[in-house]
């Protein structure tokens, strides 16, 4: 099974959790810049206001979920307010268009 | 609720120092059946059912008491004293483990049974409840004593036991190799292999993935759900476990993996206290080689009732039944009790430490990741498809929330303590089906 994680972080953790991902064997990222609120978010008039986020996708095979969940646990500033949220969802294929290789094959 | 800080050179006997002397701690355990049919009529009466509903409810369906007779590596011949009980079946077979222990006795297995029936409905699970042990001491037992007291046990009570009637688990002393040795005696007698006719088995047999760290994830659910709704912050918080077992040590670990702080555990032997904390699998490693966590470096000891006492914030009593009496209630200073074992708190304790407003997660609640892990396993086994242990986890997850939510809303509603709140669900769901299902004739 190929899951997909979405991470919401503060740009300043994207570069180390790069370098992390990247050693415990996540062999793509896609980053866009986010603007976002949260259940934690500060409030103006009552009003969430946005704040200054990226947003990093990744797509991982299960055997090494775990640790790649752990790494991110570890690094995103577990315990401080705004640091982010991780959503994960399973993906049922993947295609590398070059090869036309699916499934786990398509992204290791 | 502040996190307290940590106090310096500070013994664990000058921690534990209770106003009380010790003389007042008794050492006599209330009789567990007494204790499960005063809380049945609590919430009985709460619930104004009458007394042929209330009876139907208290009694067992079924008590099946063996003797087992073994022969020793010497030769000789003993014979052991056996139970299994099926205290309901209305929603399902019977389900619940089978304990080796000398102090097993009928009405402690009455007890226990019925426990599981109330813990089963909490989940929500399509089973009713028993309970079976024998009365032994596993731990000056050869493994061969114990796999033919296992087999012959099994054979006595095989007529009553089954995937569609009553499934035995592992409890008190008894492991997956126990498990495996029912299934394979089971199998033998019905002359093909069963596998769905016990849980707890061994992977390679059957088993489920994350069967063995179940129930300390439920019980870690629970504690992170009554941490959010009672406004408590989760870091660092002071955690203290009684019992080391499966329960015990696997809880100190995944609350450690979320930096709680284990500050004390103990074994029948006795406790260790480190006002640091310790590292769980550091403690593991030091019990496995020596049976005992007293000894392990850097640790203060402490005895078993000196524990339930330690200035923490949350207590886990992950040993024996009747562990928080009315004689220590007013003692135990955690704001949160998880009970991870059967029945800790009596029903006096329970009132104590609802009037100090301390939180106590019930057991039926608390330590129901075994059995919903269990029932995941008995599902996988008569459908002969095998899940990853992610979806195992994500699974009792979403049904430990679902439970833990409910109990609260009711425990808002009603304006009661978390027990009666547990109660009064597991309870009406049986009373329920017994009324759909009417009575025969």
């Amino acid at each position: 099974m190929l899951r997909k994680l979405e991470l919401f972080l503060m740009p300043s953790k994207l570069d180390k959790m790069r370098e992390t991902l990247i050693k415990k064997g996540v062999q793509g990222m896609s980053v866009v810049q986010a603007q976002g609120y949260g259940t934690r978010s500060k409030s103006r008039n009552g009003v969430p206001q946005f704040e200054e986020r990226v947003k990093a996708e990744i797509v991982v095979a299960d055997d090494i979920l775990d640790d790649v969940i752990r790494s991110i646990k570890d690094l995103a500033g577990a315990g401080q307010v705004g640091a982010g949220m991780v959503f994960i969802s399973p993906v049922e294929d993947a295609i590398r268009l070059s090869t036309r290789e699916s499934g786990k094959s398509a992204i290791v | 609720m502040p996190v307290k800080a940590p106090k310096q050179n500070k013994t664990a006997t000058a921690t534990v120092a209770a106003p009380a002397p010790a003389a007042h701690v008794s050492t006599e355990r209330p009789n567990p059946w007494k204790v499960a049919l005063q809380q049945l009529k609590q919430v009985t009466d709460l619930l104004g059912y009458d007394d042929g509903a209330a009876t139907m409810l208290a009694t067992p369906r079924k008590c099946l008491s063996v003797s087992v007779p073994v022969r020793m590596d010497d030769g000789r011949v003993e014979v052991f004293s056996g139970h299994r009980v099926q205290h309901s079946t209305t929603r399902g077979p019977a389900k619940g483990g089978i304990r080796f222990h000398p102090d097993v006795t009928l009405d402690e297995v009455k007890a226990l049974a019925m426990w599981m029936t109330w813990k089963c409905s909490v989940m929500n699970l399509p089973y009713g409840g028993g309970k079976g042990g024998i009365t032994c001491e596993p731990k000056a037992m050869s493994s061969g004593e114990l796999e033919r007291l296992t087999r012959r046990y099994t054979s006595e009570i095989l007529p009553i036991i089954g995937p569609e009637k009553d499934i035995p688990a592992p409890d008190v002393n008894t492991n997956a190799q126990t498990m495996a040795w029912i299934m394979d005696t089971f199998s033998v007698n019905k002359g093909y292999t069963v596998p769905g006719v016990v849980t707890g088995k061994p992977i390679q047999i059957g088993g489920s993935l994350g069967r063995d760290k179940a129930t300390a994830r439920g019980l870690m659910y629970t504690v992170l759900y009554a941490l959010k709704h009672l406004d408590m912050p989760t870091g660092g918080l002071r955690v203290a476990i009684q019992g080391y077992g499966n329960a015990g040590y696997w809880a100190a670990k995944l609350l450690h993996e979320l930096d709680f702080k284990i500050i004390a555990c103990s074994t029948s032997k006795g406790g260790i206290f480190v006002d640091r904390g310790f590292d769980p699998e550091a403690v593991n490693e030091h019990y496995q080689k020596s049976g005992a966590v007293v000894g392990f470096k850097g640790a203060d000891t402490i005895t078993n009732e000196e524990l339930l006492e330690l200035d923490c914030d949350i207590l886990l009593p992950c040993a024996l039944e009747g562990q928080i009496t009315q004689h220590n209630a007013a003692r135990i200073k955690a704001r949160i009790v998880g009970e991870g074992a059967n029945g800790p708190t009596t029903p006096e304790a329970d009132a104590i430490l609802h009037e100090n407003d301390q939180f106590v997660i019930p057991d039926i609640l608390a330590n129901a990741g075994g059995v919903t892990v269990s029932y995941f396993e008995w599902v996988q086994s008569l459908q002969n498809y095998f899940w990853s242990e992610r979806d195992v986890n994500l699974r009792l997850r979403e049904l430990m929330e679902r439970a833990f939510e409910a109990v609260w809303k009711i425990r808002e509603q009603r304006r009661c303590n978390s027990r009666i709140a547990a109660y009064v669900l597991g309870v009406g769901r049986v009373a329920e089906a017994h009324r759909l299902r009417g009575l025969y004739p």
